[in-house]
C-alpha cells in the first residue's frame, strides 16, 4: 500500500468523494522525461495488477507480472494517428505510433469540486506504451486510439543480459545488480533483506525480469514495480512486517462478494530440486567447434559461450602453439590453407568477460595469407555441479489424505544447497498444504493507493445475505476502472491465515528495540 | 559430510529473521572444522646436517616451502658439536658412520673450530620474500645483506668444550610483520656453520589477519544485535583458516639401508608427528623378497608392529597397513617421534638370522589419520519453530549456550592444527653431499585443492600396481581440483612423480 497523506486517505474513504485522474505521456523519446498531460483526451481508463499465478512458481502472493493499464484517447484532429501528417504528434509517432513512450497514470481526489477545485493525486502506474489500436473513422464516437501499457517490468522482461558471476549474493543484492542494467533505471530500489545467500548467481542471455523473479522465488519472495516506478522486493516474511490490516471492506465498500476455495493450489507434497555447485580447478572450459578463418590483417571477434560459468579472473590468457609443444600445453593453433603452421601470426586475446561467456579477439598479423585457426580453447576455473538432488516436504497424513498424488515440483537454478532446498520445500508446504479461501470483491469503493500484496480485512458477516467471510486477506489481484467522477476496483484476495506458520519469529536488528531477546519468545524461521 | 558453507552475515538493518538454516550452517561448519582439526597430520622427517667446510661458510641443512596464512613460524632443532654421543646426536666423528643409514649425513669433520675460549655453533632460519632472504635473529627478521652474512647470525651458541651439545633448541618467529601475502608460497631454509644441526621440525600455526571472538553473553533475556550474531560466522572463518593449514606430504625415503647385527644404525627413517589422529597408516617396501629381514614401526619408542618376510603367510615385500594408536596413552596435540627400523635379521636387534647383508627400505607414506573427537559437539540442529534460547538448555529448542560451548571445543582442537612446512625435494642436489633421496611425495587426500610446483609432474592414485594417472601439464605451478579425479576420494592416498622434480605439494 502506497503511503499517502492523511487528507488524501480521508478523501478516498469519504462517501462523497470526487475521483480524478491524470494521464501523462512523454512522446518525444529523445526527451523521455518531458511528459505531456493527455488527461483531457482520455475517454476511458482501466488497469490490472496481479500476482503471479499460484502454480507458476514459488511466488504466490505478490506480483511477479507486469501491471497493465488501458488508455482510450479521443483522437482529436488526428492527434494520435500514425498516418495523419497534420496530427499534432506526427513528428513523434509517425514512425512508431507512440510505442515505447513513457507513461504515468495518477488517480486523485478533488476538494471543492468545480472550476477552482484542487486535486491531490497518487501515481498508480508508470510504464511504457505498447502498440496503439486505432478505431475506424466513425466506428465509435468520438474517434479514438487505444493504448495498452506495461509497467517497467515489461522493459525488464524484454531485455536479455549477461552478468558477471556473483558469489554469495542475497536476493536483494542480485536484484539490485540486475536493476543496474535496466534502462530506464527504476525510480528507486526498495528491497527487503534477502533471507539467504546464494553461492553462485549469474545471467547468461536471460531476461532481467526472468532472473529477478527466479532469485526472488528461490526463497518464496516476489519482485515488482510499484506505481511510482520503484523496483521492490518482498521476502517471504514481508506480511509479518504489516502490523495490521491496511484497509477494511464491508458491504458498505463493495457491492458483491464471491467466495471460492482454491483447490487447484492445494499441494500436500513439495519436491524442490537443487544442484550443489563448486569452484573447480583450472581446466578447459570452452573449445571452438569449427575452424575459424581469419583474413590477413583482420581481427575477428566471437563470443565463447562456456558450458559452465567460470570464476571471475580465472580465464587464462590463451597460449600459442610452438613447434614441438606437447598436446595440452597450448590453447590455439593456426595454419595456412596448405597446412603450414602459422600460429605465430595469430594472437588471441580475451576481452569482455561475463560469468559464462567471454569475447575473444583473433587477430591475423600476416600480410597476405588467410589463416585458419583449427584449434582454440579457453581454460579457466569453472563452477561445476554435482548430480541433481531434491529435498522433499511431505505433508502430515491428514493433509496427504486430501490428494497425496499431487506434488508441487520446484526446479529453480538458484536453489543450490540442501538446506536452502529443504527450507523452501517446507515453506511452500506450509503455504499450500491446505485449501485456501479466495474471495472476489466486486464493485469496490476503489482505493488508488492499494497494491497487490496488501493485507486487508474483509467482514461479510453483518448483513443479509452474508457469506460469513470474516478475517484478514491478502490482495492477489485487482482490476480498476476510472472515469471522470468514478473509481472502482474488483479485488481478488486470499485468506491470510497460516500463510506463515507462526507470527512470533526471532528478529535480528541493530539495537535492542529491533532484536528479539534470547529466551521463550522468538522462533527460528525455516 | 557437507562442505563448509559461506554464511550470510546479518546486515546493519532491522527486520532480519533468524532462520534455522542460518543456525544449522553455523553448526555444520563448526562440525566441519572439528573434523578437519582432528583428522590427522603428516610427519616431519628429521634431518641432520654436519657442516663440513670452513667455520665461516654457511651450509643449507633444510630447504622447503611455506604457504602463508599464519602469524608464527616455529623451528625445533639441536646444535651439535660433541664428538661422542648417541648416534642421533653426535656432531662429529660419529663412530658408526658407514654409508647410508638414516643418521649419516655428509662428510664429517674431525672437529669444529675453537677460538681458544669457545666453540661457536651457528645456525640461522631464513625466509625469502621476492629476491631477498630475511634471516631471523634478536627476535626479528632482517634482510640478509649477502650470501654469507657474518653480522646476521640467527643463532650463535658458544660452548666451552667439544663435548657440549645444545639440545631442544627452538625459535618461535613472528612473521606477521614481514608483509607476506596470504596464500602465496615462500621459500624457507635452515643453515648452519661450524656445527651440526638436527632439524626436528619446522611448522607454522595461528591465523593471520583474523580474530576469534564470540558474544560475551548468551543468557536468556540477552538481546544480541546483528553484529554480535555475526561473531559466530566470523569466528568460524577464523577456525576454518586454522584448520585450513595446508596438508603436506610424507617425505619418505628410497632404498635406504638397514643393517644387521653390527654397531651400525638400523633406523631407515625418523620423524616427528603432532598427534591428532587415532590411526597410523603406512606403506613400506623392501628390496628383498626372500626370508631374513625385519621391519618395524616405532611410535614414541614403542614398537607398533613389525613385518617379517615369510612369517604369518606374508609373501609380499610391500607392507601396507595401519595401526590403532588409541591404546598408547598418547596426548592429543603432543609431538611424538616415529621411526622405521630395518634389519637384516629376524628381530629388531638383528642378532638372529643367517649371514650378513643389507636390505634396502623404501618408505612410501606414513600418516596419522581418522582422528576421533575427544569431546562431543552437543548443539542440536535447529528446526523451524524452535524457540531461540540463550542459556536455557531444553531439548527441542535451540540454545545459543550449546553453540557457545561447542565453539570452545572446536577452538581447542583447531588451535592444535599446524602447517608442516613442506620440503623441496627438487633441491636435492643443492643439499650437502646429495645424500637426500626424495621419495615420491605421498599424500592422503583431505582437502579439495592441491597446490603444486615442479616440472613435468603427474599425479597418481589408486592401485599401487596399476594406478590412475593425470599429467599436471606443462606449467611449473598450478592448482589441481582433486574432486575432479574419479576415485580420489577423501582418505585416498596419492603421490606425485617424478620425485626429484617436485618442488612442493600442498593440499589447501
Amino acid at each position: 500500500m502506497q503511503t499517502v497523506s492523511g487528507s488524501l486517505a480521508t478523501s478516498c474513504l469519504s462517501k462523497t468523494r470526487y475521483p480524478r485522474f491524470k494521464v501523462e505521456i512523454a512522446w518525444d523519446l529523445a526527451n523521455p522525461t518531458s511528459y505531456t498531460d493527455e488527461s483531457a483526451n482520455v475517454v476511458g481508463l482501466s488497469g490490472r495488477s496481479e500476482a503471479a499465478a499460484n502454480n507458476a512458481g514459488p511466488s504466490a502472493i505478490g506480483p511477479s507480472v507486469s501491471d497493465t493499464v488501458t488508455i482510450e484517447l479521443h483522437n482529436v484532429a488526428g492527434r494520435y494517428s500514425m498516418s495523419r501528417t497534420d496530427g499534432a504528434l506526427y513528428a513523434y509517432i509517425g514512425t512508431t505510433g507512440g510505442k515505447g513512450c513513457p507513461v504515468k497514470v495518477s488517480v486523485g481526489m478533488a476538494t471543492n469540486p468545480g472550476p477552482s477545485e484542487t486535486v491531490e493525486y497518487v501515481q498508480v502506474f508508470m510504464g511504457h506504451l505498447l502498440e496503439p489500436k486505432e478505431s475506424r473513422v466513425g466506428e465509435v464516437w468520438p474517434d479514438r486510439v487505444t493504448y495498452q501499457a506495461l509497467d517497467l517490468a515489461g522493459r525488464a522482461a524484454g531485455k536479455k543480459v549477461s552478468t558477471p558471476l556473483y558469489s554469495n549474493n542475497r536476493a536483494d543484492e542480485y536484484i539490485t545488480n540486475l536493476a543496474a542494467l535496466l534502462s530506464p533505471a527504476p525510480t528507486a530500489i526498495i528491497c527487503d533483506m534477502g533471507i539467504d545467500s546464494y553461492p553462485w548467481l549469474w545471467a547468461d542471455g536471460e531476461t532481467i525480469w526472468a532472473d529477478m523473479c527466479r532469485v526472488a522465488e528461490a526463497e518464496g519472495g516476489w519482485v515488482w514495480f510499484d506505481g511510482l516506478g520503484n523496483l521492490r522486493y518482498h521476502n517471504y516474511l514481508h506480511l509479518l512486517q504489516i502490523a495490521s490490516a491496511q484497509a477494511t471492506f464491508t458491504r458498505l465498500e463493495f457491492e458483491d462478494l464471491v467466495p471460492e476455495t482454491d483447490w487447484q493450489n492445494v499441494w500436500p507434497h513439495v519436491l524442490v530440486s537443487y544442484r550443489t555447485r563448486y569452484a573447480a580447478g583450472l581446466q578447459e572450459v570452452w573449445a571452438a567447434s569449427e575452424v575459424i578463418a581469419v583474413p590477413p590483417g583482420i581481427t575477428k571477434t566471437l563470443w565463447a559461450k562456456m558450458t559452465n560459468p567460470v570464476l571471475a579472473g580465472s580465464l587464462a590468457a590463451p597460449i600459442a602453439f610452438t613447434t614441438g609443444a606437447a598436446d595440452g600445453s597450448y590453447d590455439f593453433k593456426a595454419r595456412t590453407g596448405s597446412y603450414v603452421d602459422k600460429t605465430a601470426s595469430i594472437s588471441v586475446t580475451v576481452g569482455t568477460t561475463y560469468g559464462q561467456r567471454a569475447l575473444l579477439s583473433i587477430a591475423n598479423a600476416h600480410a597476405t595469407l588467410t589463416l585458419y585457426v583449427d584449434y582454440l580453447r579457453l581454460r579457466g576455473c569453472p563452477i561445476l555441479s554435482v548430480q541433481e538432488d531434491s529435498a522433499e516436504a511431505p505433508g502430515p497424513a491428514a493433509v496427504a489424505a486430501l490428494d497425496d498424488d499431487r506434488t508441487l515440483e520446484v526446479n529453480n537454478l538458484f536453489v543450490q544447497r540442501q538446506l536452502a532446498a529443504e527450507s523452501i520445500a517446507w515453506q511452500l508446504l506450509a503455504r499450500y498444504q491446505l485449501p485456501r479461501r479466495v474471495v472476489t470483491l466486486q464493485n469496490v469503493w476503489g482505493l488508488p493507493y492499494q497494491e497487490v500484496g496488501d493485507l486487508v480485512h474483509i467482514d461479510d458477516t453483518g448483513t443479509t445475505p452474508a457469506s460469513g467471510i470474516h478475517g484478514d486477506f491478502v490482495v492477489t489481484a485487482f482490476d480498476w476502472r476510472c472515469d471522470r467522477n468514478w473509481y472502482e476496483q474488483e479485488i481478488t484476495a486470499i485468506d491470510a491465515a497460516s500463510l506463515v506458520p507462526y507470527s512470533d519469529y526471532f528478529w535480528v536488528g541493530t539495537d535492542d528495540a529491533h532484536c528479539t531477546a534470547l529466551g521463550t519468545v522468538g522462533r527460528a524461521f525455516f | 559430510m557437507a562442505d563448509f558453507e559461506t554464511i550470510l552475515p546479518f546486515a546493519n538493518v532491522n527486520n532480519q529473521v533468524m532462520t534455522a538454516r542460518w543456525l544449522n550452517r553455523v553448526i555444520n561448519n563448526l562440525s566441519w572444522c572439528y573434523q578437519a582439526a582432528i583428522y590427522g597430520a603428516s610427519p616431519f622427517r628429521i634431518v641432520k646436517h654436519v657442516a663440513n667446510a670452513s667455520a665461516t661458510t654457511w651450509e643449507t641443512a633444510w630447504y622447503g616451502r611455506y604457504y602463508h596464512q599464519h602469524p608464527t613460524l616455529h623451528l625445533v632443532y639441536d646444535l651439535l658439536a660433541g664428538k661422542t654421543d648417541t648416534e642421533d646426536n653426535a656432531g662429529v666423528l660419529n663412530p658408526h658412520y658407514s654409508g647410508n643409514c638414516d643418521n649419516d649425513w655428509g662428510t664429517q669433520q674431525a672437529s669444529f673450530q675453537y677460538d681458544g675460549i669457545n666453540y661457536d655453533l651457528q645456525m640461522q632460519l631464513s625466509i625469502k620474500k621476492g629476491a631477498t632472504w630475511y634471516v631471523y635473529y634478536s627476535g626479528g627478521w632482517h634482510a640478509m645483506p649477502d650470501a654469507t652474512p657474518t653480522d646476521h647470525i640467527a643463532k650463535s651458541t658458544p660452548i666451552p668444550t667439544a663435548a657440549t651439545n645444545k639440545y631442544g633448541q627452538g625459535i618461535d618467529a613472528d612473521i606477521s610483520g614481514l608483509g607476506l601475502t596470504v596464500g602465496d608460497v615462500y621459500d624457507v631454509r635452515v643453515q648452519c656453520r661450524n656445527c651440526a644441526v638436527t632439524v626436528h621440525r619446522i611448522y607454522a600455526d595461528g591465523v593471520i589477519g583474523q580474530t576469534y571472538s564470540l558474544p560475551a553473553s548468551v543468557a536468556d533475556g540477552v538481546k544480541l544485535h546483528y553484529d554480535q550474531w555475526n561473531l559466530y560466522p566470523s569466528s568460524l572463518d577464523y577456525l576454518k583458516r586454522e584448520v585450513d593449514a595446508p596438508r603436506g606430504p610424507t617425505w619418505g625415503v628410497v632404498n635406504r639401508m638397514g643393517n644387521r647385527g653390527d654397531s651400525r644404525s638400523r633406523r631407515v627413517w625418523r620423524s616427528w608427528v603432532k598427534h591428532m589422529g587415532n590411526t597410523l597408516k603406512w606403506r613400506i617396501k623392501s628390496s628383498r623378497t626372500d626370508a631374513g629381514y625385519y621391519v618395524s614401526v616405532k611410535y614414541d619408542g614403542s614398537t607398533l608392529d613389525h613385518f617379517t618376510y615369510g612369517s604369518g603367510g606374508v609373501t609380499e615385500n610391500t607392507w601396507e597397513t595401519s595401526h590403532d594408536l588409541t591404546g598408547l596413552g598418547l596426548t592429543i596435540g603432543n609431538w611424538y617421534e616415529v621411526q622405521v627400523i630395518g634389519v637384516w635379521g629376524n628381530d629388531e636387534a638383528g642378532t638372529s638370522g643367517s649371514g650378513s647383508g643389507e636390505v634396502l627400505m623404501t618408505l612410501d607414506y606414513l600418516f596419522e589419520v581418522d582422528g576421533l573427537p575427544t569431546v562431543s559437539l552437543d548443539t542440536p540442529q535447529a528446526v523451524h519453530g524452535d524457540y531461540v534460547r540463550g542459556s536455557t538448555l531444553l531439548a527441542g529448542h535451540f540454545a545459543a549456550a550449546y553453540m557457545q560451548s561447542d565453539f570452545g571445543v572446536v577452538k581447542t582442537a583447531a588451535d592444535r592444527v599446524i602447517q608442516m612446512v613442506c620440503p623441496d625435494v627438487s633441491t636435492d642436489a643443492t643439499w650437502p653431499g646429495a645424500l637426500y633421496h626424495a621419495n615420491d611425495l605421498s599424500l592422503i587426500r583431505q582437502r579439495t585443492m592441491l597446490m603444486w610446483a615442479g616440472t613435468g609432474l603427474s599425479i597418481y592414485w589408486g592401485d599401487g600396481d596399476a594406478p590412475s594417472e593425470q599429467s599436471l601439464g606443462a606449467g611449473t605451478t598450478g592448482i589441481l581440483d582433486l574432486r575432479a579425479l574419479t576415485g580420489l576420494g577423501v582418505g585416498v592416498r596419492y603421490w606425485l612423480n617424478p620425485r626429484a622434480a617436485v618442488v612442493y605439494g600442498l593440499e589447501v
